[in-house]
């Protein structure tokens, strides 16, 4: 049993941890940052929304990311399929989109430039340690953790963060995850060289290309290496019995847009593969815990929200247990509103996925109208625009209930996907 | 420093984590069977899974399905066949 207690311990150095201890020890914290692999490690999810450059700036780690020469994001581009229709977003085009950029990133060097970001803040991080179980009393927390499977040690401290990603920690050993019923999807994918990109700008947008019942992201990492992965429903691909690089190739060959982009590329590494079912645990607070980023929830990578949430919900985290450390009593209210404000920014882009495996959403999607100001309000929902306000959720309100009247009697062109 | 139990320890993380498991990594026994009745409960797309995991994360290559069924009985067939692979006699 360690004699130190410390004011906040956080379960996991991604994104979401490594934010959380940073504001928590710039603020003044004893922070103590358990994270089970060695940093650097691979992670998916490489690609950022605009409004991460805000919390980088907060957190002053700004500077260094940009001199890292990661590739910007301007836009992201959806394409059906077949090659028919696209739609090529520019963020600093929305009114409402008060962030014009977004880095593409590999996680690994993202993720150790943030954890040391923590450490050189003043975070306690040790790396190569595994939390196995965690308990609260009304006084404290503790955790028990191991390091490289030596017998476990016992830490304890004031407040506890699960920050521990889709393992998920403290949400399953309570029993609170809830997956979605029908959003049970696979992810195949893999980093390549010679994927065509467009000239200029746009060759650092994400790109997507819709099929009928999957869809592929293009994620520009460098000027040689893109990552390209597709998403599919679990039951479609136990189905089809084949393995992961010949289902991946022939869905590619048979898309034109993907065909044209994959037309000289390679293969670097190995190509991998990952459940990616939606869910949300069913509270996000504890007694003196706060669940952050994918240990909160997680929801299908299409919109690339995940890193922005992590560190949304981490920065709010931090804030959190630094108003609760100065009043003891008034935690109750700070934790129930951050619960609150992060289920909201959830839910907010939870919809978004529903919608875009409906046909009815890519209709409209595919078609933007300025009318009510209506795509600059989905433009900046697709940066990270979640405090926005009055203004951007009756929009996004009538945008998706346009995707029920679309459904029911169509204004807009149907699309086909054969 | 004991090596076969963080290899294992590694190996559950990397279940719960990638195949989304309803449990912790502490949950799951070293001698649990994965598969069948009264086992963890996996899958064939957990199956397929961790047969891209182990090579990925170990390079450990399983060339058929009979291999497959031998080495993902359970965490500690996993762990064996991971540390036979890493030191060949």
């Amino acid at each position: 049993m360690s004699a130190v207690r410390y004011d906040a311990i956080i379960i996991g150095g991604g994104p979401g941890g490594s934010t959380t201890a940073t504001f928590l020890a710039r603020a003044g914290k004893k922070v103590l940052l358990l994270e089970k692999e060695h940093f650097p490690r691979f992670h998916i999810g490489e690609s950022l929304l605009p409004y991460n450059r805000r919390i980088f700036e907060e957190m002053g780690i700004l500077p260094l990311l940009e001199s890292k020469g990661f590739p910007k994001k301007f836009g992201a581009q959806f394409h059906l399929g077949n090659g028919t229709k696209s739609i090529k977003l520019v963020f600093r085009r929305g009114k409402f989109t008060r962030e014009p950029m977004a880095f593409q990133v590999e996680r690994a060097t993202f993720d150790e430039l943030l954890l040391n970001h923590a450490r050189k803040s003043g975070t306690e991080v040790r790396e190569g340690w595994a939390v196995r179980k965690f308990s609260a009393t009304p006084d404290e927390v503790s955790v028990e953790a191991s390091n490289e499977g030596q017998a476990p040690q016992s830490f304890s401290g004031s407040f506890l963060i699960d920050a521990s990603g889709r393992g998920n920690l403290t949400g399953n050993q309570e029993g609170l995850r809830v997956i979605h019923p029908s959003l049970k999807k696979l992810a195949i994918f893999g980093h390549f060289k010679g994927v065509s990109l467009d000239p200029g700008e746009k060759g650092g947008d994400t790109v997507i290309v819709r099929l009928e019942n999957k869809w592929f992201w293009l994620i520009p990492l460098s000027a040689e290496k893109v990552s390209v992965g597709c998403v599919l429903d679990q039951e479609e691909f136990q189905q089809m019995r084949e393995n992961p690089l010949a289902l991946f190739t022939r869905v590619w060959n048979s898309s034109p847009p993907m065909r044209d982009r994959m037309m000289q590329a390679e293969l670097l590494g190995p190509i991998q593969t990952t459940s990616d079912f939606s869910y949300y645990n069913k509270r996000l607070i504890g007694p003196r815990l706060l669940r952050v980023g994918d240990a909160a929830g997680f929801m299908d990578p299409i919109f690339s929200a995940g890193v922005f949430l992590a560190m949304y919900s981490g920065k709010l985290a931090a804030e959190t247990v630094i108003a609760s450390l100065k009043n003891g009593s008034g935690s109750a209210r700070a934790f129930a509103k951050y619960e609150r404000k992060v289920y909201q920014a959830m839910k907010f882009y939870w919809e978004m996925v529903e919608n875009f495996y409906t046909t009815p959403f890519m209709e409209l999607f595919l078609e933007p109208r300025e009318k009510w100001n209506l795509a600059s309000a989905v433009n900046a929902a697709l940066a990270g625009e979640v405090d926005g306000g009055w203004s951007m959720r009756w929009r996004m309100r009538l945008f998706f209930w346009l995707v029920k009247f679309q459904a029911k009697r169509p204004f807009m062109p149907r699309i086909r996907f054969d | 420093m004991d090596d076969t139990s963080a290899l294992k320890e590694r190996i559950k993380n990397i279940m719960v984590e990638n195949l989304m498991l309803q449990v912790t990594a502490r949950d799951i026994q070293d001698d649990q069977a994965l598969f069948g009745p009264d086992s963890l409960g996996l899958d064939s797309v957990d199956a397929l899974q961790l047969v891209v995991a182990l090579d990925k994360n170990f390079g450990l290559k399983i060339p058929d399905p009979a291999a497959a069924r031998e080495i993902l009985q359970s965490v500690n067939a996993m762990a064996t066949a991971i540390t036979r692979h890493q030191s060949p006699a």
